[in-house]
């Protein structure tokens, strides 16, 4: 089991990937250190740029910025008040008041190494876990694929925003945006609507940078704020030493890694929930829980281990099934995807360095946090939010357009990155979540060509997507999965109902 | 704030509008593959199919939440507070408008200029005045841009005369 791990380690350790892995962990440090960026956005800008990269050099950059985004979130956090990236409000419960207490440092060295812990614990899950569950996969026929499609797109589209119909709707128009184009079966054209541009469908890479940069940077320029930090609002003052203080965190740690774990491989998820799960239970678990949200540093711990522990779990559906478990996961197969890495059994087989080159990745830039985070960041990176928002918008769309214009030399291209810009904004700003879009996009294809080969080979018997044990345990898990806004409605109906009869 | 406020009414409007929009695609899309070969289109109609239902749905969902609110006056919303679609459209629309201009440009007059002026148009038309800090920003930005770029990855940007010397 551990052999191919092994075996790619030596690779790994090449001066370029470990380049990439402090470039990317860095660059992942300051975007989540910004209010407004996320590691998706990054992740986004970032896929252009590695096409002449090796494929293993690129997972270095996009598993550092993932783990340092993730972290860096923690910073604005704990010295703003101001969530860096979704995951980091819970960070903001007990960090703000600690900074307010003057103990900003200790949060953020607390930040550090409760992130690289939990990122290093998920990163050994997904060691452990993806080598059996891509064992699995082999049993899988087309409809089996099939349903695991339609699971990804469904659990995705319900429990990752807080409308799912909505949710629902967004991967609606992925799959159809994955149609765009020549039919491959057929030769027919689909959706083109007369334009030669449309025949080889949409890029990924401009779709995904349209709805994750164009959004933010346009959100920035409408607000136009002149003003960045003033160097008085980043003071600190009084320190308190993790070395000595560290052995009252480890149950801490354990719980949140765990409860990270579990979170990150249900497909649609994410750090956020993570996060809040962790600290929920963090609180519920300790002698005194009154104490959270007033600068307890178990609240701290709790919330940036559980987020990040979430990370490298996510991967775990990814990388064998090719349905991501969060947001960034999706974004990342489309790295992998460009690289021309298929998820599953094939990519195990054929790409062991690589597939095993980026669980280490994940687990050393997990560790490179240490060095990177806490003082030094704070230090260094904190002072990245002196900078005016207003300089940053025009800069995010400039290496957006680089970014898409390089990919085929095409200004049609950086036509339809702002349209998809407009269409992401829109759908931001009326609560339609982007991430099924682009699983949407990323599975529409799967999706139709295991349908129509489960039907081919069926001569047109709607009866064999049900035919197996897999199929109907897949399907019975998507029913669950739309199903479940349905039974919280219906919940929250019967108590609001106890409520008003109470009174 | 009372749920007939212009805050949540805006919201309500702004999803029907949307669920209208989405409706019309569903057709266009329908009307776009008529005529095409009915073993490619059974997928990609099964799925507008749906997103027509999901877009009546929140269209009908919207409408009602609108005469919901009109009907109790003074039951409030804490969603719709405050909502606007744009915190601020003039600003939205100069961003928007840069960037259009910047597009058709730069392919002709180079990259690095178009970005200068595109850069620097738009931060000042946003109401910046640090020209130092803003000059030093953009100054350092474009050099890491045309070191990661041009001289690391060799991406084939569409160069100025003035640095085609320089590669």
């Amino acid at each position: 089991m551990f052999e191919p791990l092994l075996d790619a380690l030596p690779v790994v350790l090449q001066w370029q990937n470990m380049l990439a892995i402090i470039i990317g962990t860095i660059a992942g440090i300051v975007i989540g250190s910004l209010p407004g960026f996320t590691a998706t956005m990054g992740i986004a800008i970032l896929i252009p740029l590695t096409f002449s990269l090796e494929p293993l050099v690129a997972l270095g950059m996009m598993a550092g910025i993932y783990n340092g985004a993730m972290y860096g979130g923690s910073i604005p956090a704990i010295l703003l008040r101001i969530p860096g990236t979704p995951p980091s409000i819970v960070t903001t419960f007990d960090g703000a008041p600690m900074a307010k207490q003057g103990r900003a440092g200790y949060a953020l060295k607390l930040a550090c190494w409760s992130s690289a812990i939990g990122g290093a614990v998920s990163a050994v899950s997904l060691m452990l876990f993806a080598p059996p569950l891509v064992t699995i996969t082999l049993l899988f026929g087309p409809a089996e694929y099939f349903w695991v499609a339609v699971f990804g797109l469904a659990s995705i589209a319900v429990l990752l925003g807080k409308d799912p119909i909505k949710g629902l709707a967004a991967a609606c128009f992925g799959l159809l945006l994955s149609m765009v184009g020549l039919d491959t079966v057929t030769g027919a054209e689909r959706f083109t609507f007369g334009s030669r541009y449309l025949i080889d469908g949409l890029n990924l890479i401009v779709v995904l940078t349209g709805l994750y940069a164009m959004p933010p940077a346009l959100r920035m320029a409408e607000e136009a704020m002149a003003q960045g930090l003033r160097s008085a609002q980043l003071a600190q003052r009084s320190e308190d030493s993790l070395v000595r203080t560290w052995r009252r965190f480890v149950p801490t740690w354990a719980r949140s890694s765990l409860i990270g774990v579990f979170v990150g491989i249900l497909p649609g998820t994410g750090g956020s929930m993570a996060a809040f799960i962790a600290y929920n239970e963090t609180r519920r678990a300790d002698k005194d829980p009154d104490s959270f949200g007033k600068g307890n540093p178990k609240g701290v711990a709790t919330a940036e281990c559980a987020n990040n522990a979430d990370n490298s779990a996510a991967m775990i559906p990814a990388l064998t099934l090719g349905v991501p478990g969060s947001g960034v996961a999706a974004v990342i197969l489309a790295g992998l995807l460009v690289h021309g890495l298929q998820p599953g059994p094939q990519l195990f087989r054929e790409n062991p360095d690589v597939v095993y080159g980026f669980m280490i990745q994940m687990m050393l830039t997990s560790l490179f946090l240490i060095l990177f985070g806490g003082e030094f960041a704070y230090r260094v990176f904190a002072q990245i939010l002196r900078l005016p928002p207003v300089l940053l918008s025009p800069m995010i769309i400039v290496l957006s357009v680089l970014g898409v214009y390089t990919l085929s030399n095409s200004v049609f291209e950086v036509w339809v990155m702002l349209a998809f810009g407009l269409v992401g904004y829109t759908m931001t700003r009326m609560g339609y979540p982007l991430a099924p879009v682009i699983l949407g996009l990323i599975l529409g294809d799967l999706a139709e060509q295991q349908l129509r080969l489960t039907l081919m080979l069926s001569q047109n018997d709607w009866g064999a997507l049900f035919s197996s044990t897999i199929s109907l345990t897949i399907c019975g898990l998507t029913l669950l999965v739309l199903a479940w806004p349905l039974a919280r409605f219906a919940r929250d109906r019967r108590r609001s109902r106890r409520e008003a009869m109470a009174e | 704030m009372s749920a007939s406020s212009p805050a949540s009414r805006r919201a309500g409007v702004s999803d029907a509008i949307v669920a209208a929009a989405i409706l019309v695609i569903c057709l266009l899309s329908w009307n776009d593959l008529e005529g095409v070969n009915p073993q490619a289109t059974q997928f990609p109609k099964a799925v507008i199919f749906v997103l027509g239902l999901l877009a009546v749905v929140i269209g009908l969902r919207a409408l009602l939440s609108i005469r919901r609110r009109q009907a109790v006056p003074g039951v409030s919303d804490a969603e719709g507070d405050g909502w606007r679609f744009f915190v601020d459209w003039r600003h939205f629309v100069i961003a928007l408008f840069c960037f259009a201009a910047y597009a058709l440009v730069f392919p002709y007059t180079g990259f690095f200029s178009a970005s200068v002026v595109f850069m620097a148009v738009v931060t000042l038309a946003l109401g910046f005045r640090g020209y130092r800090t803003m000059a030093i920003t953009y100054l350092l930005f474009l050099i890491f841009v045309y070191v990661v770029f041009v001289a690391v990855f060799e991406r084939p940007i569409p160069l100025d005369p003035w640095l085609r010397g320089l590669t």
